[in-house]
C-alpha cells in the first residue's frame, strides 16, 4: 500500500514540476518578466532566476524518480516551494495584483490561488518524505 | 554521498544547466515592451471598446471604468460568460489592472486572445492609473 502511495505521489509531483519547469524553460523571457513583477529583484537577478528555477524544478522532478536521489530531490523542491510561499505571502501583503508566473504565461494564476496550491504541493512532498523514511526504516 | 551533498549537487547541476542555457540565449531585455500593450492615447475611440477590469473585486465594486466587466483569474468561467454576453466578435477588448507593475492584465489579454481567437484584444499600459477620471460605480 505504501509503495502505491509513494509512486502515486512521485508521478503527481514529478509530472507537476516537470510541466511547470518545462513551460518556463520554453519561454524564460516571460518568466523573467513575471519575476520582475514581484518587484523584489533587479533585471539581472530576475534573468538569472528565470533560468535557474526552472532547471531546479526539472532536475528535482527527475530526481524524484531515482530512488537514491529521491530524498535530496524532495528537499530541493520543498525548499523552492517554501521560498516561493514566503515571496507569495509578501506579495499578498503588499497588495500586488500580479500573475504568479507558476506555469508560464499560458495559464495565469492569481497569487492567492498559488499560495493555497503550494500548501498542497508542500504537503505532498512532506508525505513523500515520510513514506520514504518509513520504508527505509522498515528495511 | 549524503542527502545534503546530493542536494548541493542537484542545485549546482541546475545552475550549470541554467548557465549553459543563458550562454546560448544571451542576456534578454526583460523591460522591453510586451506585445499587445496599448496606451490610452492610442485608443481612437475608447467608448467603442469592451473594457475588462482584472483588479481585485472590492476595488472593482468601489469604482470601475464605465461599462467595464469584472474578470478574475480565480473565477474565470463565470467572468468570461458575463463578458461574452456583451461582446461581439470584432469589438476591441482592453484589459486593465491596478497599475504599472501588475501583469495580470497581460496574462488575461493573452488568454482571451487564445480563447476568443481575436486579434483585437489588448492590455492597457499603466493600467487603472492611466484611465481618465478613474471610472465610476
Amino acid at each position: 500500500m505504501m509503495t502505491v502511495i509513494k509512486w502515486l505521489l512521485i508521478l503527481l509531483l514529478g509530472g507537476l514540476f516537470l510541466t511547470s519547469g518545462g513551460l518556463k524553460l520554453i519561454d524564460p523571457q516571460a518568466f523573467g518578466k513575471a519575476i520582475l513583477n514581484y518587484r523584489l529583484v533587479g533585471e539581472s537577478l530576475a534573468w538569472l532566476s528565470s533560468l535557474w528555477i526552472p532547471w531546479m524544478e526539472v532536475i528535482g522532478a527527475v530526481g524524484l524518480f531515482i530512488a537514491k536521489w529521491r530524498r535530496s530531490a524532495v528537499w530541493l523542491l520543498g525548499t523552492l516551494i517554501v521560498v516561493f510561499e514566503v515571496i507569495l505571502l509578501v506579495t499578498l501583503f503588499r497588495g500586488l495584483d500580479i500573475d504568479c508566473g507558476c506555469f508560464g504565461t499560458k495559464s495565469p494564476t492569481s497569487v492567492s490561488f498559488a499560495l493555497m496550491r503550494n500548501i498542497i504541493i508542500l504537503g505532498g512532498l512532506v508525505l513523500l518524505n515520510q513514506v520514504e523514511d518509513s520504508q527505509s526504516g522498515s528495511k | 554521498m549524503t542527502t545534503s551533498q546530493r542536494l548541493v549537487f542537484l542545485a549546482c547541476l541546475s545552475a550549470l544547466c541554467a548557465l549553459v542555457q543563458g550562454w546560448i540565449i544571451g542576456l534578454v531585455d526583460l523591460n522591453a515592451p510586451d506585445q499587445w500593450g496599448i496606451e490610452w492615447q492610442e485608443l481612437s475611440n475608447p467608448a467603442a471598446v469592451l473594457w475588462v477590469d482584472v483588479r481585485a473585486r472590492p476595488a472593482y465594486d468601489e469604482s470601475h471604468f464605465p461599462g467595464a466587466k469584472f474578470l478574475s483569474l480565480d473565477d474565470w468561467d463565470a467572468g468570461l460568460s458575463a463578458l461574452l454576453a456583451d461582446w461581439d466578435p470584432g469589438l476591441p477588448i482592453v484589459v486593465y489592472c491596478d497599475g504599472n507593475g501588475c501583469d495580470s492584465s497581460r496574462a488575461v489579454a493573452e488568454r482571451l486572445r487564445e480563447e476568443l481567437e481575436s486579434e483585437e484584444i489588448y492590455w492597457l499600459i499603466g493600467g487603472w492609473n492611466q484611465l481618465p477620471g478613474r471610472g465610476n460605480r
